[in-house]
């Protein structure tokens, strides 16, 4: 029941993925081979053990969970390299909002900071 | 000095308290005097203009290096020929400014650097000492620059450098980030001895050790999303 629960899963991860058409085609490729690869493991979860005994470790679940902790990581410093990114921009736009009301202490009309087009 | 093509640019963030100062103290020297607010909640920008300084406000918090950032910027398109930083709660000399632009100017460099550790250091506690001390070992290694103050707010520099200057560390980095790009684009400096006061503001206001380690993470962070 579990395998067939998970199956669904990754079906529906595999779809999803295929449409994301922004995403590019190298990494979809990449994320459907790890998909196709999962779908592989739930089957037949002894050739996970035996990859596992190939590398040095005890059984197929712990080097599932240990390959998920690496790619939470890598994960996260994607999302946190993109933050740094968004926050750049949000530096520009606040420039440049910034430098379209300045307020000079000769003009003390100046002084409200009302949004002129064009200034 | 010719102080109509200079202009004075004071990175403020909640500085109320003190801002009229430190703008009348730059306005006896030069008559182009920017503060800019990192959107403080404060009276910080009202006090600044009440003063006689322009006044730049970001919408909202962003950093002291964007900050330095958005008044070089002015202060190239108001026509500066030259461009002082300067920090905003009155540890640095207003006086020490003319020396430098004499510097910059006799020597034809790009920058000068203000430098307390040539000059004076009043009141400097032993642990920020050694914090700015590694500081200046950390840049030496990664930039080759041999300066002896790394994290000096007091600079001068001619408009043509601050348009090369390209700080996109918004946070404390950018003293690091600015020493990086003097080195990288060959910029002729020069460090010249000035006199820092602290005070009990000023020591309060200040990066405490922690700091160190998130401008640490800042620089590996932007070297990573280049």
């Amino acid at each position: 029941m579990i395998k067939l629960l998970l199956l669904v899963f990754l079906v529906l991860v595999a779809i999803y993925v295929l449409m994301q058409r922004s995403t590019s085609t190298a990494l979809r490729i990449a994320i459907e081979v790890l998909l196709v690869l999962g779908a592989y493991f739930v089957v037949a979860p002894e050739q996970a053990t035996a990859v596992a005994h190939a590398l040095g470790v005890g059984r197929g679940t712990d080097l599932i969970l240990y390959t998920w902790i690496i790619v939470t990581f890598a994960v996260v410093l994607v999302l946190y390299l993109k933050v740094v990114a968004m926050n750049r921009t949000i530096t520009q736009l606040a420039r440049s909002l910034a430098l379209s009301h300045v307020r000079h202490p000769t003009d003390p009309a100046a002084a409200k900071p009302s949004p002129e087009p064009g200034s | 000095m010719n102080s109509e093509a200079l202009y004075i640019v004071v990175p403020a963030y909640r500085e109320a308290g003190v801002i009229a100062g430190t703008v009348a103290g730059l306005l006896s020297v030069c008559p182009n005097v920017v503060v800019v607010d990192d959107g403080s909640a404060d009276a910080t920008a009202e006090n600044a203009c009440a003063a006689g300084a322009a006044v730049v406000r970001h919408p909202v918090n962003l950093g002291q290096g964007a900050a330095l950032q958005t008044g070089i910027v002015y202060a190239v398109q108001q026509g500066a020929r030259f461009i002082a930083t300067f920090d905003a709660d009155g540890q640095h000399r207003p006086q020490d400014i003319a020396a430098m632009l004499q510097t910059l100017k006799a020597d034809g460099l790009d920058i000068v650097l203000g430098s307390r550790f040539l000059g004076e250091a009043e009141d400097l506690p032993p642990l920020r000492r050694m914090v700015l001390k590694a500081a200046v070992l950390f840049t030496r290694l990664t930039t080759g620059l041999k300066v002896t103050d790394t994290h000096n707010g007091l600079r001068v520099m001619t408009a043509d450098a601050a348009r090369q200057l390209n700080l996109v560390q918004d946070r404390m980095a950018h003293a690091s980030e600015m020493l990086a790009q003097i080195a990288a684009l060959k910029l002729a400096y020069k460090e010249v001895p000035v006199t820092v006061s602290y005070s009990p503001y000023s020591l309060q206001k200040g990066q405490r050790l922690s700091g160190a380690f998130r401008v640490l993470a800042d620089l590996v962070i932007g070297w990573l999303a280049r």
